[in-house]
């Protein structure tokens, strides 16, 4: 196995779904946002996005935190430690494979 | 892909300049303050309007009411419509562009003063200052932003050269500065309020349920 096929080996299947890829790059650049933001960002519906959040939870990238914001509920995302460097991890190996 | 996901990681810095609340309320301190300069100078002399604490206290006054301002129109229109985003802290970014800001005004304030006399002193910081807020306007509503919309481009135009037809038109008048500051903030509360129209048309408050969809 050559050094590029290596780094597309590696590659996280979790974060690598483009739905997935997508609500993790989001939530890379915020400290959190909520549901109604990454449905309005990433134009799925509530059906796919919250099973690509649960996928993400699963996998211990992404944290979700249920309050109320006044008396409307309201789901607060945000990547967890592991999630951050999984996704930075996954940049640097994607790069480096297709630029090989 | 790698330029997809920096996409998507620009994206909510775009978000935060999406309604035009910033934009409006930039305008809004723009206007106020040269309107509070203009009442200070033409207000008879022993006038509680030259009192400088008192001066002070009102721009302090309008800070705060400008910072509630923000945060009630994102709570009630925004974060409704389009979600809610909490930024990562950046003091530090803060700070070392405040520093550097500074270090590279303070010698520029300090040629200027020493390199022209006082009637072309005027003009040219007018000149100088009129460019600075294109330029800042360009980076922060346009490029990152990323609305390529023609008003905006306008609005850049008016602030490139708005003051200095100003001060070339009215030249004389006693306080031409802060007139030249209020066009500016005209600039920034037209632009703000055409975005925040706009905005209001293309979107719609969220359903109560829409948030709470994870198990």
């Amino acid at each position: 196995m050559n050094e590029t096929t290596r780094h597309l080996a590696e590659i996280d299947r979790v974060i690598h779904e483009p739905g997935r890829l997508m609500i993790a790059a989001l939530l890379f650049g915020v400290e959190e946002a909520d549901f109604l933001y990454l449905q309005h960002e990433t134009g799925m519906n509530k059906g796919t996005l919250s099973s690509h959040l649960s996928r993400l939870e699963e996998a211990g990238y992404v944290e979700i935190t249920k309050t109320y914001r006044g008396k409307i509920p309201q789901t607060l995302l945000r990547l967890s430690k592991a999630g951050r460097q999984v996704f930075a991890e996954y940049r640097k190996k994607l790069k480096k494979g297709l630029q090989m | 892909m790698t330029d997809l996901t920096a996409d998507y990681i620009k994206r909510p810095v775009r978000y935060n300049l999406i309604d035009g609340v910033d934009e409006m309320l930039i305008g809004f301190l723009f206007l106020a303050l040269p309107l509070l300069a203009h009442v200070a100078n033409v207000a008879p002399e022993g006038s509680v309007w030259q009192w400088r604490p008192l001066l002070l206290i009102i721009n302090g006054v309008l800070l705060v009411l400008i910072l509630v301002s923000r945060k009630l129109l994102k709570q009630l229109i925004t974060f409704r419509r389009t979600g809610y985003v909490k930024y990562r802290d950046s003091k530090i970014k803060g700070m070392i562009g405040a520093i550097v800001g500074l270090a590279v005004a303070t010698p520029v304030m300090v040629a200027i003063y020493r390199l022209w006399p006082p009637p072309q002193r005027e003009r040219h910081l007018i000149l100088i200052s009129s460019l600075l807020w294109a330029a800042f306007y360009t980076y922060f509503f346009i490029y990152k932003t990323e609305m390529y919309r023609t008003y905006r481009y306008v609005v850049v135009l008016l602030m490139a050269i708005g003051p200095l037809a100003v001060y070339s038109i009215f030249g004389n008048v006693r306080d031409i500065s802060t007139l030249s500051g209020a066009v500016m903030g005209a600039c920034f509360l037209i632009s703000g309020v055409i975005t925040f129209w706009s905005y209001l048309r293309r979107t719609h408050p969220a359903d109560a349920e829409i948030e709470d969809e994870t198990k």
